[in-house]
This record gives C-alpha cells, structure tokens and sequence, in this order.
C-alpha cells in the first residue's frame, strides 16, 4: 500500500546519521524487520525509492533511522518537519520472535535499525545482551546495548563486534541470534554462530527496484531444498537464517 | 463513450495500457484493481527453469535503468501449472510472453501454451540482450525472425506480437520479416544495451557487465525505432521505452503506437499505470477526441 505522510520531528544522531519520525497508521500491521520504499514528495532526485528498515512504531508514529551515504538519502536529509514524503509498505518478511531464554542482539553501525524494534517487541522485558560494534564515538548507537565496541577504541571495547560475539558464546549460553550489519560482518557472525550451532536472523540490504517481489532485481542466493536458488531481498527478505545465505554470491 | 478503446491486431483493449514483460505481476494487486489495465503481459518464461543471473543486477542512472535480471522464472510446466492460473482470475486479455533456445523450442513452447484457454495472446521475446541463448540471438536476423513467425503462425490464431529490438542495424527490415511471415502486431522497443562503471573500484555495478537500458532516457530511441517501423509495415504497433506520464502516451501514438507499456516507471510509481490512464481520459475529453485519433498523426 502507498501513503502519504508528514514527517513529525527529526533527531539527529551524529553528523550523518537520522532518525526521522513520520505520521503512522497503517492498514497492515508493522512486524520488526519489516521495511518501507520511501521518497521525499519534494526535491527528490533519483527514480527509484530508498527502502529503508522499521527502525520503531508506536501508534501514531514511525521512525526510521537512516545514513546519508548518497543522492537519495541526503534528499530524504533535506526533507523538513511538515512536508510529505510517500511510503510504501509494510515490505518484506519479519525477524521471528523466539521463547528462548537466551537471546543476543547484534548489530554493526547502522544495522542497529531493524533490531530495535524486534528489542521492543519481542524481548522487552527479558534480561537480553544486546552487542553493538561501530567505527568510532562518534557513530555509535548505544540504546539498549549493554556491550559495545569500536574499531579505535574511542568507546567501549576495541576491536571488532564480530570479536565480541566470539567472546560472549564462548562464556554465555546462547539460544538465538538476531543480527543485522555490514555484509562481512553479517557473514563472519553467521559462520561463528554455525560453529556452536546457535540459530542467526540476519537482514540483508541490497539495490531494489519494484519492492514487491516482481522484478527479481533484488535477488540474493539462498539454499533451500532444492540445492541453491535466487530469492527476493524484498519479498522473500530481508530476513534469512544466516546458515542458508551463500555469502559473496 | 469510450475515447480510450484502441485495437491491437485481434485485440479490442478497453484502453490502450499495458505492462510490460518483467517488469510487473499480481504483486501490484496491493496497490490497485489489475482489471482497470487495458492488458497484462506477463514476464517472460522459458522452457526450462532459470536462475537469472548473478547479482547485482540492477542499477540506477541518471535518468535511466539497468538491469541484468537474466529470464529468471520457474519454467513453462510451472508457469502453466501454478502461475497461469492465478492470471486467469482476471478479466482483461493476459498477453504471454515466452522464449526458445532453439526455433523449434519456441514452436515446441507455444503448443503446450495453446492448450490453455484463457490465453489472449502472445508476445514472442526475439530481443532481451541479458542471455546467452534465448532473446536477442534471434531478433537481430529478419530471415530467422521469418522463418520463427512464420512456424509460430501456423500453431496459433491467437494475438501473435513480435518484441523488436533496437539492438540492430535495420529495425524495418526485422520488421517487415515479421509482417511478411504472418504476424499480428509488434512490440517496440526492447531494452537499450549499457553499462554502469563504480569510478572509485573500477568494478562493474552489474555482475554480468553489459545490461538492458530502460527508464526516460531512452523515449527519443524508442520513438524513432516507432516511427521508423510505423513507415515500414501496416501491422499495429505496441509502443514501450521509458513512458512515465500521460504525455509520453500521447507522443507514442503519434509516433505511430495503436497501445503502449509502461514498464521501468512501475518501480518509479507503482501506481503510475492507473494514474496515466485518468489523466489521459481527462485529457481527451477536454480535447473531445479520442486515442485513436493520435495514432501515426506525427507532423514532420
């Protein structure tokens, strides 16, 4: 479905990072990991949209947290409180939600968005460890995670999340894993976690087109049953079990 | 009074927009009633499954897009089995497009599709440049695009539309063969040929290199190519090549097209199809006229 809806306030993380609240209320219901195609109504200067993960939804209000990395996201940036933008969706499949006791949230930089509203709706009130890994001080995101590290050591840990992930299974027991970062890092998490044979949800980001699932654009490949096969990011996605991506495809 | 009615060889479409190969599907239910569409076709289908090709296949330009996806579908056994009949649900002609490794696969392909009644017609795919052996391999040579209209004719009297390619030296010629060999209507253009370069890695932003180019950037291409064919043969054309709005219907009918598809646009604006259509009826009625007044009516 296509909306039209006002952005309500802007909070800026840090130099390039946003999280850009818009009116909400949806005919479908919003699932963590779900994401939207979004485009500003005005001064938008590419043709396709961005589709950007469900960072958090209340009720009357949906946020999504994004990076400026190029045209369209800095656009999106330039879009101010009151003007419109149109949003298509809720896109893709979802992050499940799981009975474990033990489940570990972990994200690389921006990848924090998707997972904070399976935090919120899922495992709220349970004692979660949530490891977050980012470049520097600067771009950390640090709500609701409780161990972090940069790569210069400018706050937290240093070193990579990865490494932190390692640490934690090798001392915690782990049930399940909710993870969403850079490619390499998504990878490197999946391969650890298939090492102690712990389950891992990962969502994978790549260039869409028609969104929905029609024009293969998207495609990523997956194994299945049927030995390796091309799914939709979009559609089938954004959400896989880490075990059935073939990385560097 | 319908100022939208338009026809296309056998075909009498209640308005003349369509969607073009690949680029849409029941998907877009979501978004509106599929059966305010003057037609469907549908993505293409080979006689074996294919996985497309490796990504990333697509990429945006300015201006335009490309796209590698490589014929990515389940198969014509599976197509008939699971996909046709959801199609078959709607009301307005579903336009099926298919394509053979091998002229006789093409012959091969088409019996098994006659079997199924609820096919209006067919769009034969001689011109997608993102494959080895089906596509474009056949749609540069006019005598091979004879001898393949010509064996697909006597297998069907059903709408029988040949995808031209732009991708040649002489678009008429193909064009003619197609008329001389029996079929009904023609649909141009298919996708440019392009490539899109990441200047800081020098890595190619499509994993196969040499992709389709579509979007507005290419209309010009697309309207000549028309106007060329339209000048050649007297078989209907179907126009396509990087429609977005109502106006570029208007300048596809004067160039020569009978009905158009809009494709690329449909990742620009789902519901750009439905959108074009009342901006158009608005239009003629202001003008009190009706489509098939534009058609051919350039003024050189």
């Amino acid at each position: 479905m296509k909306y039209l809806r006002k952005l309500l306030k802007k909070d800026k993380v840090n130099e390039n990072q946003f999280i850009f609240w818009f009116e909400a209320n949806f005919k479908d219901e919003i699932k963590p990991g779900n994401f939207f195609q979004v485009r500003p109504v005005n001064n938008y200067t590419r043709l396709l949209r961005l589709p950007i993960s469900v960072y958090d939804y209340f009720e009357n209000q949906i946020g999504f947290l994004f990076q400026v990395v190029g045209k369209g996201t800095s656009d999106l940036e330039k879009l101010e409180i009151g003007e419109e933008a149109e949003l298509i969706g809720p896109l893709g499949n979802s992050f499940t939600k799981r009975n474990e006791e033990n489940v570990l949230f972990v994200s690389g930089g921006i990848g924090y968005a998707p997972l904070r509203l399976a935090f919120r709706k899922y495992h709220l009130i349970k004692d979660i460890t949530w490891i977050h890994g980012a470049k520097n001080k600067k771009e950390i995101l640090i709500q609701n995670v409780n161990i972090t590290y940069t790569d210069d050591g400018s706050y937290g840990k240093k070193g990579f999340v990865t490494e932190g992930l390692k640490e934690y299974l090798e001392n915690n027991k782990v049930d399940f894993v909710y993870c969403c970062g850079p490619d390499i890092m998504m990878q490197k998490c999946a391969e650890i976690c298939s090492e102690y044979n712990i389950p891992i949800e990962v969502s994978l980001e790549t260039y869409m087109a028609c969104g929905i699932g029609a024009c293969k654009g998207c495609a990523v490949k997956i194994k299945t049953e049927n030995g390796e096969e091309y799914k939709t990011t979009c559609k089938d996605g954004p959400i896989f079990l880490g075990e059935e991506v073939v990385w560097n495809e | 009074m319908n100022r939208l009615k338009t026809k296309l060889g056998k075909l009498e479409l209640k308005n003349p927009i369509t969607v073009a190969s690949g680029t849409f599907g029941l998907e877009y239910s979501d978004f509106f009633d599929l059966n305010k569409l003057g037609a469907i076709i549908t993505k293409t289908i080979t006689m074996k499954p294919k996985a497309g090709n490796k990504p990333p296949r697509i990429c945006e330009t300015s201006n335009g897009f490309l796209n590698s996806i490589g014929l990515q579908n389940p198969g014509i056994h599976e197509f008939i089995s699971k996909t046709l009949p959801e199609y078959a649900k709607l009301e307005i002609p579903k336009i099926i497009s298919f394509s053979g490794s091998t002229i006789d696969e093409f012959s091969e392909m088409l019996e098994l599709l006659e079997k199924e009644e609820t096919i209006d017609g067919y769009e034969i795919n001689v011109s997608c440049p993102n494959v080895e052996e089906e596509g474009m391999a056949f749609g540069t040579n006019p005598d091979v695009v004879y001898t393949l209209t010509e064996n697909l004719r006597k297998i069907t009297d059903k709408e029988l539309i040949i995808k031209l390619s732009p991708n040649v030296t002489d678009i008429a010629t193909i064009a003619k063969a197609a008329e001389s060999a029996g079929a009904d209507s023609l649909a141009l253009i298919n996708t440019l040929l392009g490539m899109s370069i990441d200047w800081k890695t020098g890595k190619s932003n499509i994993g196969r290199g040499i992709a389709g180019y579509s979007g507005p950037a290419i209309k010009p291409v697309a309207l000549q190519n028309i106007f060329k064919v339209k000048n050649a043969v007297k078989i209907p054309i179907l126009g396509m090549g990087g429609i977005s709005n109502w106006k570029d219907c208007l300048e596809f009918f004067y160039s020569g097209a009978s009905a158009i598809s809009i494709g690329t646009a449909n990742f620009i604006n789902p519901t750009i199809t439905i959108e074009t259509l009342k901006k158009l009826d608005k239009y003629l009625i202001e003008q009190d006229s009706t489509v098939e007044k534009y058609i051919g009516k350039i003024k050189l």
